[in-house]
């Protein structure tokens, strides 16, 4: 993530405006590495044999593969999180 | 973290809260990876269902804790080889 160029507006910018942008180009990223990772996945899985076209089933077994992608991710966000939250408390 | 050219120029309240978008950021990132390599362990070549079945769910928070532990026991084990001198071939 790069932040090293000033933003755009230079002080006209106030800080709710530059904060704004800050999490909405996360939220871009983190929206844009979950649908990768859920094409690379979801493609191994279910487009075995590529034909002509993505046919029924292809398409099916592709929705529901990243219905459960999305478990698995908030799966292993609560994991992760209360986990931290463990160690954070050993200290 | 680049500094925006000089930190004394950066509000610090600014500075603050960009910092916690980026832990959470980095959480985030780091959720990704998980998920993308448990998924491969926990779901692998395994047929789909409407939703994730118990062992499934199971196996994702057991592969999120032991990876932890993992990167636990090689930071402590390596930290060890370093004190004795003794870590591998490395001069």
């Amino acid at each position: 993530m790069d932040f090293s160029s000033p933003p755009a507006g230079g002080s006209g910018v106030n800080r709710d405006e530059l904060m704004d942008q800050v999490k909405s180009q996360i939220a871009i990223a983190n929206a844009q590495e979950l649908l990768q990772k859920m094409s690379d996945k979801c493609f191994k899985k279910c487009v075995t044999k590529p034909g002509t076209s993505l046919d029924n089933s292809e398409q099916k077994c592709i929705a529901m593969c990243m219905d459960r992608y999305m478990d698995a991710w908030n799966i292993v966000s609560r994991t992760y999180s209360t986990r931290l939250q463990r160690e954070r408390g050993k200290i | 973290m680049s500094n925006f050219g000089g930190d004394d120029k950066i509000d610090p309240v600014l500075r603050q809260m960009i910092q916690e978008e980026q832990i959470k950021a980095q959480f985030q990132a780091q959720v990704h990876k998980f998920t993308d390599q448990c998924w491969d362990t926990c779901v692998g070549d395994s047929r789909l269902g409407n939703k994730l079945d118990y062992r499934t769910e199971a196996c994702l928070q057991n592969c999120v804790e032991r990876f932890l532990d993992t990167t636990i026991s090689v930071t402590n084990r390596f930290t060890q080889l370093l004190q004795r001198g003794a870590a591998g071939g490395m001069h």
